[in-house]
Parts: C-alpha cells; sequence; structure tokens
C-alpha cells in the first residue's frame, strides 16, 4: 500500500480557459462543475438555515413574537424544499462530479455539456423557489408556497402563487437532477478504467449509481404529481378533488412515491464515501464491499415499495396498513448490513482521529438513532402517535442532517486536500465538529420528547407544557446554526491555502487513503486521467 | 497531534455516555421522572394503553440495540487506534466458520425482533384499532374545518362547532397566557365514558387531522371521503389535543377539547344541547330587530370570520380579502324577488368561493346565526349599508 | 492499491467510441424518464 507509482503529471494545464465569469458560465470541466455544485450548496446551506432559525427563533417562547403564522408556514417549507433540494442534493451531485471521474480513471465526465446544463438549471430554480418573499414586500402575491414543503392537495389548490412558483422551481430541480444521474450513469457503464469490472467499482461510485437510478425512477412521478396540480389549480382539472370524482389521498400516494425514495436518493453517496473515509483512517481495507453494494440494492428496491408508511393515519385499508409496515421493517435488515460492515472495517484497525474520520463517526453513532426511531415509526398503532409530530422532526433531522449533511462534511474534509492541494486547518475543523454533534443533539434531542408529550410540527406557537424542550432546542439551533461559519471559513480558508500559509497536500493527501483518485496529484490535473490507468493486470 | 488524542480520549466516552443516557430517558417509565413530558401522557383509552406499552418496549429495544452496537464500536475506537500502537489487520469479510456466525447471528436476531418481537404485537394493534365497527355503542361525526371542528351526535341529531376560545391578546402576548393556552375551547365535544364511540371523520375545505394524544388516536379527516376510528374512554376527566395537519394560517390554533362524563351526566347534557337548538330553530320563524341581529352577528363574526377577514375587517389581501369597503358587501342583498344574486354578498356567505379558504357556511350556520352575521358585515366594520336581512329569509334560500 | 498506468489502454478513437455510446444510452434513459411522466397522468385511483 505503501508505494505506487506517480500519476502522469499535468501537461497542458489551464491550456484554454475563457477569462473571468464566462469561464464559470462555459466550463464543462468536471472538476469546475463540481466545484459549483458545491459551493451552490454551501450558500443555499446557510440560506435554508437562516429562515429555520428565524422560525427557531419563534419558537423559543410561547406567543408569536416575530411573525404571523402565514410567514411561519412559508419558511418551514421552503426551509426543506431548500435543504433537500438546493443544499443536499447538489452537494452530493458536487461529490459526484469531482470524484467519479477521478475514481474510476476518466478524463472527465462523459456528457460535459450536459453536465454543465444540469448545474446552470438550480440557479434560477432557487430563485424561482424564494422569490416570493420578496415579490410580497413589493405588494404582489401572498408570499412563498405555504403548505409546507410535503404540498398536500387540497392546501396547495388553496395555495397563493407561492404554490406556482414551487411548482416550476421543482420541475426545473427535476430535470437538473435527471441530467446529472443521467451523467452518473452514462460516465460509469462508459469511462471506467479498462480493468475495472463493476464488482471493482469503488463503492463510493455504486451508491451514487443507485441513487441515479431512483432518481430517473422518481422524480417524473413528482414533477408528474405536481403538474396534476397546476392543472387542478388553473385548468379545472379534478385529480385531487373529490367534488370531480378525484382522491386528494393520490397526491399523497404521488408524492411519497417519490418522497420515500428519496431519503434514499439523498442518503446513498453518503453511505458510498463512508467506507472509503473509515478503510482510509483504520488503514484497513474495507470490509464487506460485496454485501454492502447488495445492500445498496436491496434498499433502493424495497425504497420504492414502502412509501404508504408516510401516511399511515390517513386511513388505509388494514392489509395496505400491514404490508406498508412489515415492508417498512424489511429495510432495517440491508440497513443493519452497512452498520456492520462500517463497524468491522474500524475493527482491528489502526485508528486515527483526523476531522473526517470524526465526522465518520458521529455519522455512525447519530445516523443509528435515525435507524431505530424509524424502525419503531414503522408500527403503525405507534405511528399514530408519532406521526406529524415532533418526534418525526427529530426523526428525520437524525437522518437528514446528522446522516445527510455530516455525511457530507466528512466527504469534504476528507477530499478538500484532493481538491485545493491544501491541507486544511485541522484544528478548525475538530472545533467545527464538536460544536455541531453537541449542539446538533442539543436542538433535536428534546425534539424527541416534545413529540412523544403531544407537540404537533408545524405549528408557530404551542401550548405552555412543550415550553422548556422548546427553549433548549432554540438555543442547541442557534449554536449549530452559527457553528457552520467555521465550516464555511475553513473551506474558504484552505481553498486559498497558499495565501494563508497551508502545507501543500499530497497526491496521498491521507497515509491510508487507497483507490486511484490518490494516485493523482493534489489538486488532480487539468483533464483528470489524460493516460488511462489500466487495471487489468493485478496488483503488483 | 498528541494533544488531539487525548482530546478525543477524553472527550468521546463523555459524549457517548450523554448520548445513551438521554436515550435512556425516552423508556423510563412517566412516574420516575415527576412529569410526564418525557413519554406519552398518561393512556386513557384501551389502544392508548396499548400504544404506550408498545412504545415503551420498543424504545427498550431499540436503546438495547444502540448500547450494545457502539460499545462494541466504543472498544474498538479504544484499543485499535494508531496511537496505542496497534497494528492494523487485512481482513475483508467474514472468514471461517466463526466470524461468519459472528456476522450472521446479529442479522438473525434483528430478524426476529422486527416480525416476531416487534412484528407480532404490532400485529394486534393494528386490528384492534381499526376495528371501529364491533360493539360501538354510538357514533360521533367530526368535521374539520378551517379553523374549527364540527361535532355531531346522528341519534340525537345534535351538532356544534367548537372553536378555540384563547383570547388573541394572551397570543399576542399582550395579556398574560392562561393555564390552558391554546387548548381550550368555547364548546367542549362530551362523551360518555366506558362506551365504544365510532368516530367518523371528513372535511369540508383541507384535510385536518383529529388528535388527542391521551386516546392513542390520530386520524385524518379529508374533504370528500369518510374516514373512521374509535375510543373508549375509561376515565371521566378533560382530554386536549389539536389539530396535527397543516391546514393553513391557523393550523395551530385547532384544538380539540373532549369532557368525558358518567353516562347520567351525558344524557342531560345531550336533552339540554337538544332544546337549545330546538329554540334557536324556532328562532328562524320571528322577526328580528336590527339591534338585535347586529349583537348577534358580531358574536358569529367574531367567532367564525375573524381569523380571516380580522376583526376590524381589513382582512390581510390578497390570501383574505377585506370586507370594509368592499364591494360584494356592498352590493345588493337579493333580487327583487327575494332570490339570491349570484357572487353577491350572501351567496358569498352561504355557498363559499371554490378553491379558496371562504367556505361554505350554510353547512354549519344556522339561520338566525346567517342572518345575524350578514347583517353584522353590511352595518359594522366601517360599513353601513343600513339594510338588514331576516332568519326567514335566510330559511327561504335553503 | 497498486497500479501501472500504461499509455493509452484505450486511445482518442476508443474514447470517441464510449462518448457517443454515452450518449444514446442517455437519450434512452431520458426517454424512460419522460414515459414514467407521461404514464403518470393515466393513473387512475
Ligand atoms: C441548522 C439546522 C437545522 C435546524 C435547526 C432545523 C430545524 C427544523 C425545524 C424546527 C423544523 C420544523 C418546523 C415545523 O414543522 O414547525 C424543520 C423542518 C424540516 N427540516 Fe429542518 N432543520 C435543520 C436542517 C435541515 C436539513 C439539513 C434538512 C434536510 C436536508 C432539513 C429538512 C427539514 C424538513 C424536510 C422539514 C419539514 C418541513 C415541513 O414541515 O414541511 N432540515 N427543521
Ligand atoms: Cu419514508
Ligand atoms: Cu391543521
Amino acid at each position: 500500500m505503501s508505494h505506487a507509482t506517480t500519476a502522469p503529471h499535468e501537461t497542458h494545464h489551464d491550456a484554454h480557459y475563457p477569462g473571468g465569469i464566462m469561464r464559470w458560465l462555459t466550463t464543462t470541466n468536471h472538476k469546475d462543475i463540481g466545484s459549483m455544485y458545491l459551493t451552490f450548496a454551501l450558500i443555499m446551506f446557510f440560506v435554508g438555515g437562516a429562515m429555520i432559525l428565524a422560525v427557531r427563533a419563534e419558537l423559543f417562547q410561547p406567543g408569536l413574537q416575530l411573525m404571523q403564522p402565514e410567514f411561519f408556514n412559508q419558511l418551514i417549507g421552503i426551509h426543506a424544499l431548500v435543504m433537500i433540494f438546493a443544499a443536499l442534493m447538489p452537494a452530493a451531485t458536487g461529490f459526484a462530479n469531482w470524484q467519479i471521474p477521478l475514481m474510476i480513471g476518466a478524463p472527465d465526465m462523459a456528457l460535459p455539456r450536459i453536465n454543465n446544463w444540469g448545474f446552470w438549471l438550480l440557479p434560477p430554480a432557487a430563485i424561482l423557489l424564494t422569490l416570493p418573499f420578496l415579490l410580497a414586500v413589493f405588494g404582489i402575491g401572498d408570499g412563498a408556497l405555504n403548505t409546507g414543503w410535503t404540498m398536500y392537495a387540497p392546501l396547495s389548490v388553496q395555495g397563493g402563487i407561492g404554490v406556482d412558483f414551487a411548482i416550476f422551481s421543482i420541475h426545473i430541480l427535476g430535470i437538473s437532477s435527471i441530467l446529472g444521474s443521467i451523467n452518473v450513469i452514462v460516465t460509469i457503464f462508459n469511462l471506467r478504467a479498462p480493468g475495472m469490472t463493476m464488482m471493482k467499482l469503488p463503492i463510493f461510485c455504486w451508491g451514487w449509481l443507485i441513487t441515479a437510478f431512483l432518481l430517473i425512477a422518481t422524480i417524473p412521478v413528482l414533477a408528474g404529481a405536481v403538474t396534476m396540480l397546476l392543472t387542478d389549480r388553473h385548468f379545472g382539472t379534478h385529480f385531487f378533488n373529490a367534488a370531480g370524482g378525484g382522491d386528494p389521498i393520490l397526491f399523497q400516494h404521488l408524492f411519497w412515491f417519490f418522497g420515500h425514495p428519496e431519503v434514499y436518493i439523498l442518503l446513498l453517496p453518503v453511505w458510498g464515501l463512508m467506507p472509503h473515509v473509515l478503510a482510509t483512517f483504520s488503514r484497513k481495507p474495507m470490509y464487506g464491499y460485496k454485501a454492502q453494494v447488495y445492500s445498496f440494492i436491496a434498499i433502493g428496491l424495497l425504497s420504492v415499495v414502502v412509501w404508504a408508511h408516510h401516511f399511515f393515519t390517513a386511513g388505509l385499508p388494514v392489509p395496505a396498513l400491514l404490508y406498508f409496515m412489515y415492508s417498512t421493517m424489511a429495510i432495517s435488515l440491508p440497513l443493519a448490513v452497512l452498520f456492520f460492515c462500517w463497524i468491522a472495517t474500524m475493527w482491528k484497525g489502526a485508528m486515527s482521529f483526523e476531522t473526517p474520520m470524526l465526522f465518520a463517526q458521529g455519522f455512525i453513532i447519530m445516523f443509528g438513532v435515525a435507524g431505530l426511531t424509524g424502525l419503531v415509526l414503522a408500527d403503525v398503532a405507534a405511528d399514530a402517535q408519532y406521526h406529524h409530530s415532533y418526534f418525526v422532526i427529530a426523526h428525520f433531522h437524525y437522518a437528514l442532517f446528522a446522516g445527510g449533511i455530516m455525511g457530507v462534511m466528512t466527504g469534504v474534509y476528507y477530499w478538500l486536500p484532493k481538491w485545493t492541494g491544501y491541507m486544511y486547518d485541522e484544528k478548525l475543523g475538530k472545533l467545527h465538529f464538536w460544536l455541531t454533534v453537541i449542539s446538533f443533539n442539543l436542538t433535536f434531542m428534546p425534539q424527541f420528547f416534545l413529540g412523544l408529550a403531544g407537540m404537533p410540527r408545524r405549528i408557530p406557537d404551542y401550548a405552555l407544557q412543550f415550553t422548556e424542550f422548546n427553549a433548549i432546542s432554540t438555543v442547541g439551533a442557534m449554536i449549530l446554526g452559527f457553528s457552520q461559519l467555521i465550516f464555511a471559513w475553513n473551506i474558504w480558508k484552505c481553498a486559498r491555502g497558499h495565501a494563508n500559509g497551508l502545507a501543500p497536500a499530497e497526491g496521498r493527501a491521507w497515509e491510508g487513503a487507497t483507490g486511484l483518485e490518490w494516485e493523482l496529484s493534489s489538486p488532480p490535473p487539468h483533464h483528470s486521467w489524460e493516460v488511462q490507468p489500466d487495471l487489468r493486470q493485478p496488483g503488483a | 497531534m498528541k494533544t488531539t488524542h487525548r482530546f478525543v480520549r477524553h472527550r468521546l466516552p463523555l459524549a457517548l455516555s450523554a448520548f445513551s443516557a438521554a436515550l435512556t430517558a425516552l423508556t423510563l417509565p412517566a412516574s420516575a421522572l415527576a412529569d410526564y413530558s418525557w413519554n406519552f401522557p398518561p393512556p386513557v383509552t384501551p389502544i392508548a394503553r396499548d400504544t404506550l406499552n408498545i412504545h415503551n418496549e420498543f424504545m427498550l429495544i431499540i436503546t438495547g440495540i444502540f448500547v450494545v452496537v457502539f460499545a462494541i464500536m466504543a472498544y474498538s475506537m479504544f484499543k485499535h487506534r494508531k496511537s496505542v500502537g496497534h497494528q492494523p489487520a487485512k481482513f475483508t469479510g467474514p472468514m471461517g466458520r466463526l466470524q461468519w456466525i459472528w456476522a450472521l447471528v446479529p442479522f438473525a436476531i434483528l430478524l426476529f425482533i422486527d416480525f416476531v418481537v416487534m412484528g407480532i404485537p404490532a400485529f394486534h394493534a393494528v386490528i384492534e384499532m381499526e376495528d371501529t365497527k364491533t360493539k360501538a355503542d354510538m357514533v360521533l361525526k367530526i368535521t374539520g374545518m378551517q379553523w374549527k371542528w364540527q361535532y355531531e351526535y346522528p341519534e340525537s341529531g345534535v351538532k356544534f362547532i367548537s372553536n378555540m376560545s384563547t383570547p388573541r391578546d394572551q397570543i399576542a402576548n399582550k395579556e398574560a397566557k392562561g393555564e390552558n393556552y391554546l387548548l381550550e375551547v368555547d364548546n367542549e365535544v362530551v362523551l360518555p365514558v366506558d362506551k365504544k364511540v365510532r368516530i367518523l371523520l371528513t372535511s369540508t375545505d383541507v384535510i385536518h387531522t383529529w388528535w388527542v394524544p391521551q386516546f392513542g388516536v390520530k386520524r385524518d379527516a379529508i374533504p370528500g371521503f369518510l374516514r373512521e376510528t374509535w375510543v373508549r374512554i375509561e376515565e371521566p376527566g378533560v382530554y386536549r389535543g389539536q389539530c396535527a395537519e397543516l391546514c393553513g394560517k391557523d393550523h395551530g390554533f385547532m384544538p380539540v377539547v373532549v369532557r368525558a362524563v358518567p353516562e347520567p351526566e351525558y344524557a342531560a347534557w345531550i336533552e339540554k344541547k337538544k332544546a337549545e337548538q330546538e329554540a334557536a330553530a324556532a328562532g328562524s320563524d320571528k322577526t328580528w330587530s336590527k339591534d338585535e341581529l347586529l349583537a348577534k352577528g358580531k358574536e358569529v363574526y367574531e367567532a367564525q370570520c375573524s381569523a380571516c377577514h380580522q376583526p376590524d375587517g381589513k382582512g390581510i389581501p390578497p390570501a383574505f380579502p377585506a370586507l370594509s369597503g368592499s364591494k360584494i358587501v356592498l352590493g345588493p342583498l337579493l333580487s327583487p324577488e327575494g332570490k339570491l344574486i349570484r357572487d353577491s354578498h350572501v351567496d358569498r356567505v352561504l355557498n363559499g368561493k371554490e378553491g379558496t379558504a371562504m367556505q361554505a357556511f350554510k353547512a354549519t350556520l344556522n339561520d338566525v346565526e346567517l342572518a345575524a352575521v350578514i347583517t353584522y358585515e353590511r352595518n359594522a366594520l366601517g360599513n353601513s349599508k343600513g339594510d338588514l336581512i331576516q332568519p326567514a329569509q335566510i330559511k327561504a334560500l335553503r | 492499491m497498486s497500479l501501472h498506468p500504461t499509455p493509452y489502454a484505450f486511445d482518442e478513437a476508443e474514447l470517441a467510441r464510449r462518448r457517443s455510446a454515452s450518449r444514446r444510452m442517455a437519450w434512452l434513459i431520458g426517454l424512460a424518464a419522460a414515459l414514467i411522466y407521461i404514464g403518470g397522468f393515466f393513473l387512475q385511483r
């Protein structure tokens, strides 16, 4: 593991960039596009975060202090859409862009121009989503989408222009995701280095491959559902209106047929990168590669057949309740395989605890809370109490923040030296980690108890018995939110590593790192693998 | 690097134990922690009791899994670290029979927990929960509407609306908050104890969810469809809950308050309600004075209309239009023949406007209330149209 | 992992061939997505 031939060195680096903004508008280079995705994601993470900090501030005490319910309802839904579609998904796509060509020995993504379009659809979509806030300030319309991110009909049929803006935004975001997914699939199928069979494919790429297939299968369903919503709103159709022979619950079926796989769409790229990080910092090969790949596939398949567990209280027939309960429980099995493999990868290794490793381990523990509480949520009877309460809010933030966002942070710290050519500031990284885990638990652990005590989600004001836990949660959220500035600062510092006197990173930035991407220089040359690596001969 | 390791060695166990402590707290029985905000509130129906038991059992199981799995991980994090000179192993999968057992046993245990330990009680609970019809003693029909609940007792014909009664000034922090802040209503729904009550749910506008935590019942009210659930309340008392499905602006202000009383008391209450309702119905035939209508109208307006159109009638445009100076309100009342004019003030109030939060109030208000509130809107809130409409005229329009 | 990059294990022509295979595959996947979208409107319940 110690000696490796140095990678072919940059020959015509920086060969033909147009200058200034045109470089970014027209770039087809997977690394530039990856960086743009990641930057966009980081910005939107702060946008979505700011919205929810306003919400948490309102919820600090009972009574309405800062905002009226109308505005509150807009903030929660846009927070969620921004976090999911504009922060977490683009971050994962940024990883795909940067890493997949490096990891499979390709010069670039297979369809570079599509890649550029995929990214540039995002900013207009984000603007569409949030523009109604601004329009309302000028007296046009009554603000942004106010239905929560789930947009359930008929509430969304009733809503104002914010709903229409959100519908268009979702269409654009969806096209962007599909373009990105197509690119990932064809790149992995067609541009692997000679000798890299599918069962030698780095597991990160496997995770993304399943994500891409899930996106292709489910985004059109979401797009269809919101198109129907649009026609119900403006063109007199009655897909979701009982008076016209439609059914409001049809919307929930369609939404969650997309919505449940979406959770795995967000998490599979993270599950893909975890084993690389754990193996690196345990200085030991990853455990159970095949088992993990098969688990990914199993989870992908199961994810599209469990959707109705999101509306157990809607009054489904008993056989449907039982089916969706047991199929949901079944997901715990492949998930357990992943946990087993993660821990077994560390077992008997020689661990060290740099920031990416801390985030990875924090991820495992807290994602464990998400998975275990998810298992009890599958129980139809108990779910009658948990559903639409703060218990669920806590559960899915353990999944999406501790699982999704902290997973992305793991990846960012892990690959930052590769991308920038400098080692980030380790002290700041650790500070960021500890502030994040502690304040995260301070924010969301009390929400489990709030849910059990009976506090519904999506309410701007609450009964007095919920006061203390809400106050704690708000304090936690403020620390959590502001701690993320350290993250941004650390990235910025690293990106300008030379000016900040940081140590340059070697090609193999981490002692225990293995895989093709570490054979290249840090940062990698302009056309990542100009000479294809050849894996056909078994290693020395 | 040295400092780092010390840092990790000291903080990590701390964090870990704080963590499992918190998780354990999830499972402690209510009584152990003084007040019950750590767990479900005390159950008062068989379903709620089952649910609490299932919940406690599951929490114990998952805490067990959590502690075992992460104890193993923590052990590894202490022992298998580079700083103590541990040499990394090379294995990439189970080798030999023993390791296969190690890998497969946890999997089998989980399979057992999922589908036997958790799966079987869950099965029975679902069947019980969904059995709304067997031996039902009575029916209660609940209709959700923005942002109040209507309760109807089909056997006796009693029907009324239940609104939140917390004063707006308490919400705006201009007044001290009462004990049942946000969880109090003008008309409580009364149910007899120890009777199986079959509950039918529907809605007139968007989806609402009826939830009383102490009953262990949460069920959606869906416009155009009927859904059902049931309760058998075992102890007299007042039980509070609220709407659990985002249903627009005042979703947070849509409480449910149920008063459970012994059977005789319940029967007396139903009789009283019936008498009240009959008196109100008689009111439609008498001629009301303008002042009577205005006084009654103010009452109705404040309970039914002011959430959207605001107490001063200025509304919150564009979603909730102003009534003060409104063209519709100041338009003609009825056609010369006493017929309804399309899109007039009376039409709006009676039939609502599709696709908006403005509902058809003829479904929920009686003739007197409708006549009173229409008269009030035309002659108050900055309007002074001068005319009035009699309950009898409304009755003729039905 | 250890590897020995041999120059041009697949060359320009091979790369071009793979890129056009990618484009064909992309159209197919796009078509599949469009079909799912359109199919949705015929859902009855
Ligand atoms: C600083 C970090 C975050 C904090 C403090 C936070 C807090 C909250 C709170 C308090 C709510 C509930 C609002 C309500 O229903 O009344 C909420 C809703 C939600 N959040 Fe977050 N959140 C954070 C990050 C994230 C992230 C990273 C994601 C996903 C990637 C996310 C996804 C959601 C979703 C899906 C909802 C549900 C919104 C709805 O009800 O429609 N959140 N968040
Ligand atoms: Cu789900
Ligand atoms: Cu509601």
